[in-house]
């Protein structure tokens, strides 16, 4: 017993001292605890927030812009496109005299230096110090051997065109975003998918790893775009801008079958490759963003939508009033004074008196609906931004003077894009094609390919019988009304000649000094291959559009259908110099309607209409008598021997009697000699008829069924082998 | 009672340690005679080791060649990292090629040139195109064009 309570006499203080180690040990995991909670804290709680403080001090993630595709035009000619080409950046913590590098660096790229300075101060990790530099600055820059100083491929885009189709195409900015135009429209498809690049920093402050996103390339987009045709057109109009001084022109070449815009020109313009120096003025595509008052170009709607619902016909005869006429109180008179004159006629002088009696005839309703059907008031689809739809008015919102003025294409806003759609459809047998300008978007490695391009939205909107009267009218337009600077060497050409005034921004008024001058119109006849629509903007001096614009359309038309390779429809003159003498056309005898305009303050009428006698008078006098028509003689004959006065209207009926054709003064030009003589087919049957188209070589183009009633081009005329003539049956 | 005796004696070892300097150790040599004895052959562990070799040789081949190939995997790989940056520069310059191309081939560009170098634009029926009529006997000149729009009417 006594060995064991020494025994316990002895383990009392181990017991003692075990319990002390026993606190300490509690105390050790309890401080092992709070470490390891604080640990999953802030490794598990607050990772998130942690990691990103982290990823922001160590880390700076680039985003590296993708190749954008390539623009092609229909040929497979590249408009725009994208190469690498040497970024410069700079990692501040790496830089030992960040201000010293800057300014080196700023001397070379011209850049100012405080803000490239200001930049690389506000980051640790990255900043750009010459971005998308061209070779020699980048070899200059790699010549310093600046410390923390780095290099980067960056996709750069290019216009090898320069200046070509430079609204179609626009441009994009340093971060490779289409900022205008095609680039803008169809960003989404061409930029493709950027890539990211990672820069970290260690402890050491020292820039160590760099991982890459390979960037995705864009896909390539084909325009219809023929860059020859587009460079035809462009310097055709520069070189109208510099004759005529007008402050800014469009040029719209077009393929009337299918929509396709072959050429969009305008000026002033820009080279996209130097963004520094675009303006503002410039980047406009007034082709599709511009609204003008369309002037003389709009009767064609007027007296198509007349024709088309039967209330008149090509050969009616009706007084123009020695050119005057009253409508609720206003006078409006043409620039010459025209007596009686065939509605072809009307058309050819750009009679206002003329055009208004038709639309009076017309009335608002159907009127409204014809210009609604030839697209305007609304936009035409085209890809391009910043399309305008016009400014039409309802009919509901018309005042009483507002069917004559719109008549003569006043109190109405178009763009050139709708103008051209117009003249198209006539083209197009009456058909109305959307313009397009793009074929296709193609994947970035493509295989040579053909694209097939397919009109997609398109609607009749008068019939293929009054397209082809109305192609017949605008020819007489070309022939000897006020486009007779549009006759073309070797092909036969229709169109209508456009001046409208413009709207002075001081006065509010309408300007007597600032006009717009046009001319819309397609070749050749009987199987049109493009459509051109030309627009000069305030021309000084000479400002008809018979003066200034047709002269364009003539020599961007020729051009464009000797390049396509159209076939000639009219017999080369065998002597071009005389070919040019007997096609000089003084300048005075291409006044077409006068500016007078409704909305501005006109005279009060003081008589009502013009006494017939001086009308029939005036008759003899008329211009285009004066100067001898230049249709074939068995032409013009024909279509004023079928002048019904029957169906003329209320005033042409005062007239005495038909105009006829003068006893002499018919000049019939070389142009108009050769090809076949279009055979009668009136009172035949259709099977008969197409046996006699097929005898004489020509298409036959039946509308309806019974017999023969009318035809286009009339019994008599010259065609070139092969050439549609529209016949309309009926029983 | 056993177990009070040593812890007794364990005390009283204790008490004596301050003057106890351990038992002394004593060798003998003694001789062992095994020259009588014979390895007797075995043959299932010479087998064993046999079979052991050739296991380790299979093994050391299996290593050597994984080695192997592994280091010419990153061989390759280099070599397809260089050839991959060769096409991506061959592909590059070829886009800028391209480009320079579609400079120079600016209807501007040659139109100032022409005009230089005293040529006019042609008049009305002066542009003949020589593919138009192309005789399937007579040989032609190659292009490739990468895109052709052609119109569905």
């Amino acid at each position: 017993m006594s060995l064991i309570d020494e025994e316990l006499t002895l383990a009392t203080p181990r017991a003692g001292t075990n319990h002390r180690l026993y606190i300490l040990g509690g105390l050790l995991l309890l401080w092992l605890c709070v470490i390891c909670m604080r640990l999953v804290y802030l490794q598990i709680f607050r990772y998130g927030d942690f990691q990103q403080r982290a990823d922001h001090q160590q880390q700076r993630s680039i985003t590296v812009s993708a190749k954008r595709g390539i623009i092609f035009d229909r040929q497979g000619h590249e408009l725009a496109m994208s190469i690498l080409v040497d970024s410069a950046f700079a990692v501040p913590s790496e830089v030992p005299d960040l201000p010293n590098a800057v300014s080196l660096i700023t001397r070379i790229t011209g850049e100012d230096a405080r803000l490239v300075l200001a930049d690389c101060r506000s980051r640790r990790t990255f900043c750009w110090v010459a971005r998308k530099a061209n070779a020699d600055t980048i070899d200059r820059i790699r010549a310093l051997n600046l410390q923390g100083i780095h290099f980067q491929k960056e996709s750069k885009r290019f216009y090898p065109k320069r200046e070509l189709a430079a609204q179609v195409l626009g441009y994009v900015g340093t971060d490779d975003g289409g900022l205008s135009g095609i680039e803008r429209e169809y960003d989404e498809q061409l930029k493709g998918q950027p890539g990211r690049m990672q820069i970290s920093v260690d402890a050491r402050k020292k820039w160590f790893a760099r991982i890459e996103k390979e960037p995705e390339a864009g896909n390539n987009l084909v325009l219809t775009i023929d860059e020859k045709i587009q460079y035809i057109a462009e310097r055709e109009l520069e070189q109208a801008i510099k004759d005529t001084r007008a402050i800014a022109g469009t040029v719209i070449v077009e393929n009337p079958r299918t929509g396709e815009i072959l050429a969009l020109a305008n000026r002033p313009n820009f080279n996209p490759n130097v963004k520094k120096e675009i303006r503002n003025d410039a980047l406009k595509n007034r082709a599709v963003s511009d609204v003008y008052e369309p002037g003389s170009t709009f009767k064609l709607v007027t007296i198509s939508g007349a024709l088309e619902e039967r209330l008149t016909r090509p050969e009616e005869v009706f007084d123009c009033q020695m050119g005057s006429i009253v409508i609720n109180g206003m006078r409006i008179r043409d620039s010459k004074p025209h007596g009686l004159l065939t509605v072809s006629d009307v058309l050819a002088e750009s009679s206002d008196v003329g055009a208004i009696k038709i639309a009076l005839r017309l009335g608002e309703d159907r009127f409204y609906k014809y210009i609604r059907a030839f697209g305007f008031g609304q936009q035409t689809g085209i890809e391009l931004p910043g399309e305008t739809r016009g400014l039409t008015k309802p009919v509901n919102r018309w005042s009483k003077v507002s069917i004559g003025a719109i008549s003569m294409g006043q109190e109405i806003g178009v763009s050139p894009i709708q103008l051209a759609a117009m003249v198209s459809t006539f083209a197009n047998d009456g058909v109305w094609e959307a313009p397009r300008i793009v074929a296709m978007t193609t994947p970035p490695q493509s295989m040579p390919q053909t694209v097939v391009f397919h009109p997609e939205h398109e609607r009749r909107v008068i019939s293929a019988l009054t397209a082809a009267q109305m192609r017949q009218m605008m020819r007489q337009v070309v022939l000897h009304g006020t486009g007779r600077k549009a006759v073309l060497e070797g092909y036969s050409s229709a169109g209508k000649t456009g001046t409208a005034q413009k709207v002075d921004p001081a006065t509010g008024a309408y300007s007597r000094t600032k006009y717009v001058g046009s001319f819309a119109g397609f070749a050749p006849i009987n199987n049109p291959a493009v459509t051109v629509a030309v627009i000069l903007d305030s021309a000084v001096g000479l400002h008809q559009g018979g003066q200034v614009a047709a002269p364009v359309f003539q020599r961007i038309t020729q051009q464009v259908l000797e390049y396509l390779h159209v076939p000639h429809d009219l017999q080369l003159p065998t002597n071009r110099q005389v070919w040019l003498v007997q096609n000089k056309v003084k300048d005075s005898d291409l006044d077409e309607s006068s500016p007078d305009h409704l909305g501005s303050a006109l005279e009060v009428a003081d008589v009502g209409f013009t006494d017939p006698a001086p009308a029939a008078a005036m008759q003899t006098q008329k211009p285009s008598a004066a100067q001898g028509p230049i249709a074939p003689v068995a032409l013009r004959e024909k279509e004023l021997a079928t002048q019904a006065p029957s169906t003329a209207p209320s005033a042409a009926a005062n007239s005495p009697e038909p105009a006829k054709p003068p006893a002499n003064g018919t000049v019939v030009l070389d142009v108009e000699q050769g090809g076949i003589e279009v055979p009668s087919f009136i009172g035949k049957s259709v099977r008969s008829a197409l046996e006699a188209a097929q005898d004489s070589g020509l298409e036959l183009n039946p509308v309806g069924s019974g017999i023969a009633r009318e035809q286009s081009p009339a019994a008599g005329a010259h065609v070139t082998a092969g050439s549609r003539v529209v016949v309309k049956f009926g029983r | 009672m056993a177990a009070a005796a040593t812890i007794q004696g364990t005390m009283m070892s204790s008490r004596r340690k301050s003057f106890w300097i351990g038992t002394p150790e004593i060798y003998f040599s003694k001789a062992i005679d095994n020259s009588r004895l014979v390895k007797v052959e075995d043959p299932r562990r010479g087998r064993e080791m046999r079979q052991f070799g050739i296991a380790l040789c299979c093994l050391f081949l299996l290593v050597m060649t994984y080695a192997w190939q592994h280091f010419k995997a990153i061989e390759y790989g280099y070599q397809i990292e260089s050839l991959k940056m060769q096409r991506d520069s061959l592909v590059e310059m070829n886009r800028e090629l391209h480009l320079e191309d579609a400079s120079l081939r600016n209807p501007e560009r040659i139109d100032l040139m022409a005009r230089k170098l005293g040529l006019q634009s042609p008049q009305a029926g002066q542009v003949v195109r020589l593919d138009v009529s192309a005789d399937s006997d007579v040989p032609v000149i190659a292009s490739v064009t990468p895109i052709s729009v052609i119109s569905a009417r």
